[in-house]
């Protein structure tokens, strides 16, 4: 079924909605929740509460990528999860190779930031990986979005694991340098 | 800041982007091609023994036709061009061009396909910073072709300013403005060189300054009136006479 449908039934109250949603994109959540935990059990718990946090977000709202809006809810309730239940101590999550990764372009310390900072933030990665050739951009955002594996991201890409390490280093590297130019504070 | 803050940051990019990221496919030719190439344009020869392996394909409109234009990593061993036709530094100044200084944030080879025939270029995306003549506007990102693809390994010849360019540097640069007379055709297929760059470079030497870590890099033979300059400042001072003596 199209989005626009699948949309319209939720606006529509229509509990058919959660049902397509589940047919076009559990596999597609269900990813990003499985890279987080590393865990199934504790990844379809989240894919549920996505299907859930949809039903309550719409309306008012009306995604115009449902793909992402979808994708982006699970990510943020498998993220909390994973701080809650220090998920990192089991085997199988990606999330904490990412997050280390990641340390490469912070400093760690823990600052008081204002919202209006982050939003110049993200704007300021927007136009980062604006600069970027779309298969570096693609390798970045399964990596740091989707929290991809290394090798999956190297089967996608038809590139060696090492390839793609390298990349991504190379990219933390110019995204560190980038932001610092600006005066980020990171 | 915290690595849990940036993920949660980056968890708010434009969601074109992190629809896109996944469209991002391989394009697979595992196959090590072994051929040898002779193809001659006017301006230049191209001989390579390539290998290639990871391609990605750039969309073009239907401006172009014959023509597929994919990123590799694996570029010739040696390219050649050929004679440049001798110019004066007013001659130079009096091109059609724009010029601006600028940062180049990436540079990424890519491989034409002109129904068989292959050529190998590179496409450099530049943070514009300053502009002295044209239309470009400070701050944007503008994309320009080079006449030919970059590697620390790459021998190539008459092209010393574009070999020399790499990520993270600061230059002055005189590229052509592409629009939908900018074509290039070779065996029967044609490519709208707007579909793939803002602008490009009529050759590889005498179309831009840059600041490296060993000092400014130019065609010091056709500019020999600052033959023996040392920074871009002094470059850049260079430039704007040039430009008002010319108009």
């Amino acid at each position: 079924m199209e989005d626009t449908k699948i949309v319209q039934l939720y606006w529509d109250r229509d509990q058919n909605a959660i049902t397509q949603t589940a047919h076009k994109y559990g596999k597609y959540c269900s990813s990003i929740a499985k890279n987080i935990l590393g865990n199934h059990e504790d990844a379809e718990e989240c894919v549920n509460d996505t299907y859930m946090n949809a039903w309550n977000s719409m309306p008012p709202h009306r995604p115009t990528m449902l793909s992402t809006f979808l994708g982006k809810i699970t990510r943020n309730l498998s993220f909390n999860k994973f701080k809650h239940t220090h998920a990192d101590k089991r085997g199988g999550s990606v999330l904490p190779a990412v997050l280390d990764e990641l340390n490469d372009c912070v400093s760690g310390k823990s600052n008081v930031e204002k919202e209006i900072e982050y939003k110049e933030l993200i704007k300021a990665i927007n136009d980062f990986l604006d600069t970027l050739s779309p298969q570096k951009r693609s390798i970045f955002i399964c990596r740091y979005w989707y929290t991809d594996s290394i090798s999956s991201i190297a089967l996608q890409h038809g590139m060696k694991e090492n390839a793609v390490s390298m990349t991504l280093n190379r990219l933390r590297l110019k995204l560190h340098n980038y932001l610092s130019e600006r005066e980020f504070e990171l | 800041m915290t690595n849990e803050k940036l993920y949660e940051v980056i968890g708010n990019i434009n969601e074109t982007h992190v629809a896109n990221a996944k469209a991002q496919k391989k394009h697979t030719h595992n196959a090590w091609t072994k051929w040898g190439a002779i193809a001659a344009c006017l301006v230049l020869t191209l001989v390579a023994v390539p290998m290639i392996k990871t391609q990605e394909k750039i969309s073009l409109t239907d401006a172009s036709s014959g023509v597929t234009v994919k990123y590799t990593e694996d570029i010739p061993n040696f390219y050649s061009f050929g004679k440049l036709v001798a110019l004066s530094e007013e001659e130079l100044f009096a091109k059609d061009t724009e010029i601006f200084k600028g940062t180049i944030v990436s540079i990424d080879n890519i491989v034409l396909d002109f129904n068989g025939i292959e050529q190998y270029r590179a496409i450099a995306k530049i943070t514009i910073e300053n502009v002295y003549r044209g239309s470009a506007q400070i701050n944007k990102t503008v994309s320009v072709l080079l006449p030919g693809p970059v590697n620390e390994d790459l021998k190539m010849e008459d092209t010393e300013t574009v070999s020399a360019m790499r990520e993270g540097m600061t230059g002055i640069f005189m590229p052509i403005t592409y629009d939908e007379t900018s074509v290039w055709q070779i065996n029967d297929s044609t490519l709208a060189l707007k579909d793939i760059a803002d602008y490009g470079f009529s050759d590889g030497s005498r179309y831009a300054f840059l600041e490296t870590d060993n000092g400014v890099v130019f065609a010091k033979s056709a500019y020999p009136s600052i033959a023996d300059v040392t920074t871009l400042a002094e470059i850049e001072e260079y430039v704007i006479r040039m430009i008002k003596s010319t108009n």
